[in-house]
């Protein structure tokens, strides 16, 4: 059990935020598609220790999907605190800002950096501003580092199509072996590269467990889309209170008000922090 | 440690959610009843909306009723949909619902009459554990169904202040902000750096430093509304403030709406 105190204020402070021209701190992807780049140092070391930080993610300057790393240099020795975190942009170039709560400890005197990586080609780029806090809500500690339940494709989530049947469920796994416990759980649903669509609205479950034997963690999650943005806006989700054993399969179940191909379509990301 | 997770609301039958209609314009509706009671304590709630029946923003508050007593537990939650498609999620909200709670809610929407849909999903404990606090209140009073329109003014990349509330109603122990599109709907691309402030006139202290934002011409309003909440400890009768600086100039587009939520322990 955490040894937390609630109701207590945090300090905060920026990183990466540029104010000489509004903007954060530019990030670009590796020589060739789907490839990380090189990390790039977001701000100053940290003048205390993070119990939670707020990511912030836009202004990509082609219309691509995205993977983040978040990483601390301590010494020397470069740590990956969030893996392979979304960032979807799919719709046009400096359209989407994705914001992340992520409840993790970030020692003093750490260096943030960020690589990315990005759909279609070579050097893609975006901004990124992170703000630490000095406590987590309820005053709680940090978790060690935010896992990737799931393997990036073409930088974005796992297709998951509900199928040909509108409003009636179809199960796709997103890993079948999760590589830590964790403790809370963060999803992203993107729109599978298809940027043209009818409205739609998707019910989404999360489960956990083996093959036909599922349980729900998250039940009829709701997102959805319509013109003239034709992506779901809003794709980030969580983190959710949970308890997953290592080597749990975990799986999205989801339906679908439309049966077109395509529109009807997500990219489902998941994320496990670990304590 | 692990949750149980209840879903209110859903229908999916036709892969929605439940409706919720406004009144006369920027005034509340009736109450509409999400799903059937809760089965067990809540101590965070998660709340999906979307689905506007016209594009407009909207208001909306989430009440329990439990023994004929109603009682709102968050109000004035924000939905930006002066463009078509936009759902977002408060997920999760530090709330404490009693089992066997009666979960409703109520909406304005800046055109009278308009429908918006609502999902709630109830868990068992909070992050880390925690219980929930005991409600969420609004830290700014309505305007046309937004926020409090913040203005950079007419020089690029530096900040001005607004006020976004006189004087906090209730001592808050967590913090959450949304931001819209401030009622423009056709603008360039646009970033925003903005600092949350607590403090009278002339002595604010930065609580939330360079905040990042920004939409292009597409969406026209800022794709992901909701940030927080952030962990705090803001006093009773304290004034908060909005200071925001802006990449563009061009008034009108340079001017979001930010609506701040407080949670009461």
């Amino acid at each position: 059990m955490f040894n937390w105190v609630p109701h207590t204020a945090a300090r905060s402070e920026n990183r990466g935020a540029v104010t000489g021209s509004t903007s954060g701190t530019t990030i670009t992807s590796g020589g060739a598609g789907d490839t990380k780049g090189s990390y790039t140092d977001i701000g100053a070391t940290t003048s205390f220790d993070y119990e939670w930080l707020l990511l912030f993610i836009g202004n990509g300057n082609t219309a691509a999907d995205y993977t983040v790393d978040i990483a601390i240099n301590v010494g020397g020795n470069r740590f990956i605190l969030a893996e392979d975190l979304r960032y979807c942009t799919q719709r046009a170039s400096g359209e989407q800002w994705d914001i992340y709560a992520l409840p993790l400890h970030v020692p003093s005197g750490s260096q943030l950096s960020v690589r990315c990586q990005g759909s279609g080609g070579a050097s893609r780029t975006c901004e990124v501003v992170i703000i630490g806090y000095s406590s987590g809500p309820f005053g709680a500690p940090g978790y060690s580092r935010c896992r990737a339940f799931y393997t990036p494709s073409t930088s974005r989530g796992i297709n998951c199509d509900p199928g040909a049947v509108a409003h009636t469920k179809t199960r796709t796994q997103i890993t079948a072996s999760t590589p830590d416990r964790a403790v809370a759980l963060m999803a992203y649903v993107g729109p599978n590269t298809d940027t043209s669509s009818a409205a739609t609205r998707w019910l989404f479950n999360i489960e956990v467990g083996g093959a036909g034997a599922e349980q729900v963690l998250l039940p009829n999650m709701y997102s959805g889309r319509g013109a003239p943005y034709d992506i779901p806006v809003s794709m980030v989700f969580g983190p959710y209170p949970c308890d997953i054993p290592a080597s749990s399969r975990l799986s999205c179940n989801i339906q679908c008000s439309s049966t077109t191909d395509g529109d009807r379509d997500v990219d489902v990301a998941l994320w496990g922090f670990v304590p | 440690m692990a949750a149980r997770t209840e879903n209110r609301g859903a229908i999916t039958a036709s892969t929605n959610a439940t409706t919720i209609t406004s009144g006369a314009a920027n005034t509340k509706g009736s109450y509409t009843d999400i799903g059937s009671t809760t089965t067990f304590d809540y101590e965070a709630i998660s709340v999906f909306f979307g689905n506007a029946s016209t594009t407009a923003n909207f208001v909306f508050d989430i009440a329990i009723n439990v023994g004929g007593n109603r009682f709102i537990i968050a109000e004035d939650l924000h939905s930006e949909n002066l463009k078509d498609g936009h759902w977002a999620s408060y997920d999760p909200l530090p709330i404490h619902v009693p089992s066997g709670s009666q979960l409703s809610a109520r909406c304005a929407g800046s055109v009278g009459s308009s429908t918006l849909d609502l999902i709630i999903i109830g868990h068992s404990i909070g992050l880390f554990g925690a219980p929930g606090y005991s409600r969420c209140r609004a830290l700014y009073t309505p305007s046309s169904s937004r926020g409090i329109n913040c203005d950079p003014g007419g020089t690029a990349h530096t900040k001005t202040r607004t006020q976004i509330t006189a004087s906090t109603p209730d001592r808050v122990v967590g913090l959450m902000v949304t931001i819209g599109g401030g009622g423009d709907a056709a603008r360039s691309a646009t970033r925003w750096l903005f600092d949350i402030e607590a403090g009278g006139a002339g002595s604010e202290q930065v609580i939330i430093p360079n905040m990042f934002a920004g939409c292009g011409p597409t969406c026209d309003v800022p794709p992901q509304t909701v940030f927080g909440p952030f962990p705090c400890d803001i006093p009773t009768a304290t004034r908060l403030a909005c200071n925001i600086q802006c990449s563009i100039t061009t008034a009108g587009d340079r001017v979001p709406d930010i609506c701040l939520h407080g949670f009461v322990p």
